[in-house]
């Protein structure tokens, strides 16, 4: 009861909080995965708090057996010039171990800008850098393949402890060519590589490309993004990455990477305050054995000859088989809002220009429509009774005539 | 800490009942509210935000089940809206979760006869597969269905005022979420609902066709060879002219199931939803149709506006003319009709203005004659010259 209460006290302030102020919006909104090249603009600070949840389930690798994963992400972004912002963020609550929730990770970075963010740009560049820091030693994994906190977990590959990622960043904002047109098209491409160094660590190429209409009120997004092994060109062996020591061999083929297409939607309040949902599903697809019991013994078969199930991974010294087993769907909800704000001139020229091409739709005011419609019926009957008084005079004077006076 | 929690209730129930005494008499009608099983063709008005609690009773011959549902909807712009809701708690720990945006098409924010619309339904479920080529007992797969639907919808009070009526249309391919994992389904619905000031009564009618999918047990279905139709009457009760409690009881009446793994519908099921509005913000829409149900309460007076108003058809003209532009009701006729007028006034006054010169003329032609019929005010004054 006690949450609950908290929880409704919480949307009664966030409600009255959001129709309380004008009109105010983050320069560097993104989607969901897709960063944008613009910055934050100097001296603003927006906050976001975001919450992640999924169905999974791996009984004998998730002590506890949970099969539903709630996370909970904060993350702000600080703007020290007009073409550079901070990056603080926080997977504060993580994959529960004992069925207690564990720290997940801190971030911390920069991103960059080419200086004419100021303005509403059609092209705009950028560059991301941050360090984040694995802190979690367990989780649940894909049929156990981690060692330790570095492994395939229910959302991808995750290497315990250090790690930088960096993304460059292309976007195309139409509204500032066609005024008509508040479409956005984001491109990220980047890296993610781990400071530790074992056969298993290996880093990953980051990719994220995402089409949105950016409205005056709501935002509607599709992205794809994906996190990939070296292995565009063939699939990648992953060597020992078994907790028991044993070095067991997969192999990962590129549409195994964990790839997702993002479907969400955010919603504008005058406050500055975004509510946005995201919906990745997984697009991933098996390639060869799969990991299934079946496939395992197949696999395992010391008797394995040509033509068999599987026989070319035999050769190629697979061990262990691999197949896309990530969450199949997430829910993702934010909830972002400013700290410490200024109107940036780009922002101020979007708003202008997505109001002048808003068609507002016409409102009735039902009591004045009524009191238009009454006036309008006694105008009717005052020249009702005029043309009824002048037919009387009339109809008098005929019989005036009629009786011959 | 326990004070806390024991005022807490209290200030929860103070807070909600300051919401109903501030919402006065007057009634918050969604322009999106349909029947339990069908949604209407029109969206909520932009930025409204609905939040609904249900629960659903169902008995198939696995045994009774038992759902309680949360969930929300929220209008995106005029002619969009976003409706999400999950079970949370179910036999398989947590039940779906479903997203689904709707878009309507123009016309949403006025009293229209017929409305359609497209939704994509994004079912996330909860169900563990464990008989896809990838899947195991011991290591499910919880997929993702996205679906589209069509929705149409004819609103006959939007022709005559003597019509509260509104019929629903509903094309789908998804008829019971919890077998999208082993059937393919296509689900037809479709109702009649009585839209009163404030409540309403429908009746729904509809079948799913299924499809058995092939899986690691077996080929599966060539066709869609089970089937079983339904009926669902029903009403919505509305609440200090506020909340809404919808509910229905649907009962099977036919079904078509094969001998061999037979499909288990649902024979029979009791669905109760509360729906309460967090952001209201009135639409032209349901304004109007506010505006007619309380005109028809005015029908006894007899003036020549109430005629009027008394055919409803020219109130909505008026209405959608002030929605569509022109301010003045008589520009929303159509111009024969105000030509017509023109004329039919014109020639009466213009025959008026001949009789009373004619008149004049014989009063002129009169007065040499008949001196005693000029009036005393005028002899008097002649004297007092």
């Amino acid at each position: 009861m006690k949450y609950i209460v908290i929880i409704f006290s919480g949307i009664c302030l966030i409600i009255s909080l959001a129709m309380a102020q004008g009109p105010k919006r983050d320069r560097a909104e993104g989607f969901y995965q897709c960063v944008s090249s613009n910055t934050i603009g100097g001296g603003n600070t927006w906050a976001t708090v975001r919450g992640i949840g999924f169905l999974w389930d791996n009984g004998p690798d998730s002590t506890g057996n949970p099969r539903a994963f709630p996370f909970l992400e904060v993350a702000s972004e600080t703007g020290v010039s007009n073409f550079m912002s901070l990056l603080v963020e926080s997977r504060i609550l993580s994959y529960p171990w004992h069925k207690w929730f564990q720290f997940g990770n801190i971030a911390a970075g920069a991103r960059f800008t080419v200086p004419n963010n100021k303005e509403l740009r059609f092209r705009g560049y950028g560059l991301e850098c941050k360090w984040i820091y694995n802190s979690q030693p367990e989780f649940p994994s894909l049929s156990g393949y981690r060692v330790g906190g570095t492994g395939f977990a229910p959302e991808g590959y995750i290497v315990q402890g250090g790690n930088f990622q960096f993304k460059i960043i292309h976007d195309m904002d139409f509204i500032s060519e066609y005024s008509w047109l508040p479409l956005k098209i984001d491109l990220n491409a980047g890296m993610r590589i781990p400071f530790a160094r074992a056969s298993y660590i290996l880093p990953q190429y980051l990719f994220d490309a995402g089409l949105g209409y950016v409205g005056l009120g709501f935002d509607l997004f599709a992205e794809y993004s994906l996190e990939a092994f070296n292995n565009l060109m063939g699939p990648k062996k992953i060597v020992g990455l078994d907790a028991s020591g044993f070095q067991h061999v997969c192999e990962v083929f590129f549409w195994e990477n964990p790839m997702y297409v993002t479907l969400g939607g955010r919603i504008r309040y005058e406050n500055g305050m975004t509510l946005s949902g995201s919906l990745p599903l997984l697009v991933s697809t098996n390639m060869g054995s799969s990991m299934t019991a079946a496939d395992r013994a197949a696999l395992a078969n010391p008797q394995i000859k040509p033509g068999d199930q599987f026989y070319d991974e035999h050769l190629r010294g697979i061990t262990d088989p691999f197949d896309p087993w990530f969450a199949k769907w997430k829910i993702v909800v934010e909830l972002s809002f400013p700290m410490r704000y200024k109107q940036t001139g780009a922002e101020m020229m979007r708003n202008f220009l997505l109001l002048k091409n808003r068609k507002e739709g016409k409102k009735i005011d039902i009591d004045e429509r009524l009191r238009t419609l009454e006036t309008q019926s006694d105008s009717l009957k005052n020249d009702d009774s005029d043309k009824k008084r002048r037919l009387e005079e009339i109809r008098k004077r005929r019989e005036q005539i009629d009786k011959g006076e | 800490m326990h004070a806390l929690e024991s005022t807490m209730p209290i200030a929860v129930i103070g807070v909600v009942l300051m919401f109903i005494m501030t919402s006065g008499q007057t009634v918050n009608r969604g322009r999106d509210e349909g029947t339990l099983s069908i949604p209407a063709s029109n969206v909520m008005g932009n930025g409204n935000i609905d939040l609904f609690i249900a629960s659903d009773e169902r008995y198939s011959l696995s045994g009774f089940m038992f759902d309680p549902i949360l969930g929300a909807r929220i209008g995106i712009s005029d002619m969009m809206q976003l409706t999400g809701q999950f079970i949370p708690v179910s036999k398989s720990f947590i039940g779906p979760v479903e997203a689904h945006l709707q878009i309507t098409t123009p016309g949403n924010d006025n009293l229209r006869f017929f409305g359609m619309a497209l939704s994509a339904d994004l079912f996330l479920s909860s169900a563990p597969d464990t008989l896809s080529s990838t899947a195991e007992s011991d290591k499910p797969e919880y997929n993702p269905y996205l679906f589209p639907s069509f929705l149409a919808d004819l609103d006959w009070l939007a022709l005559s005022k003597l019509l509260p009526f509104k019929m629903y249309l509903s094309i789908g391919m998804v008829d019971n979420v919890d077998l999208l994992p082993t059937y393919d389904q296509i689900s037809l619905k479709t109702a009649l609902e009585w839209k009163m000031f404030q409540h309403s009564a429908f009746a729904s009618a509809g079948a799913g066709f299924y499809k058995e999918k092939s899986s690691r047990l077996g080929p599966g279905d060539a066709s869609y060879k089970q089937s079983y139709f339904w009926i669902e009457p029903g009403g919505r009760y509305r609440l200090f002219g506020r909340f809404s409690i919808v509910g229905a009881v649907k009962l099977a009446l036919f079904e078509n199931t094969k001998e061999n793994n037979p499909l288990q519908p649902e024979l029979f099921k009791i669905s109760i939803k509360v729906e309460a509005p967090l952001l209201f913000r009135e639409t032209n829409t349901e304004a109007i149709r506010t505006l007619i149900f309380m005109e028809r309460k005015k029908e006894k007076k007899s003036d020549s506006f109430e005629k009027r108003v008394a055919t409803g058809k020219n109130l909505i003209s008026d209405m959608s003319a002030a929605l569509m532009g022109p301010q003045d009701s008589l520009d929303a006729l159509d111009l024969d009709t105000k030509g017509t007028m023109k004329k039919r006034r014109e020639e009466t006054q213009k025959k008026m203005d001949e009789v009373e010169a004619l008149f004049k003329q014989l009063d002129l032609e009169a007065q040499p004659k008949a001196p005693a019929l000029l009036d005393t005010a005028s002899s008097a004054s002649r004297k007092s010259q």
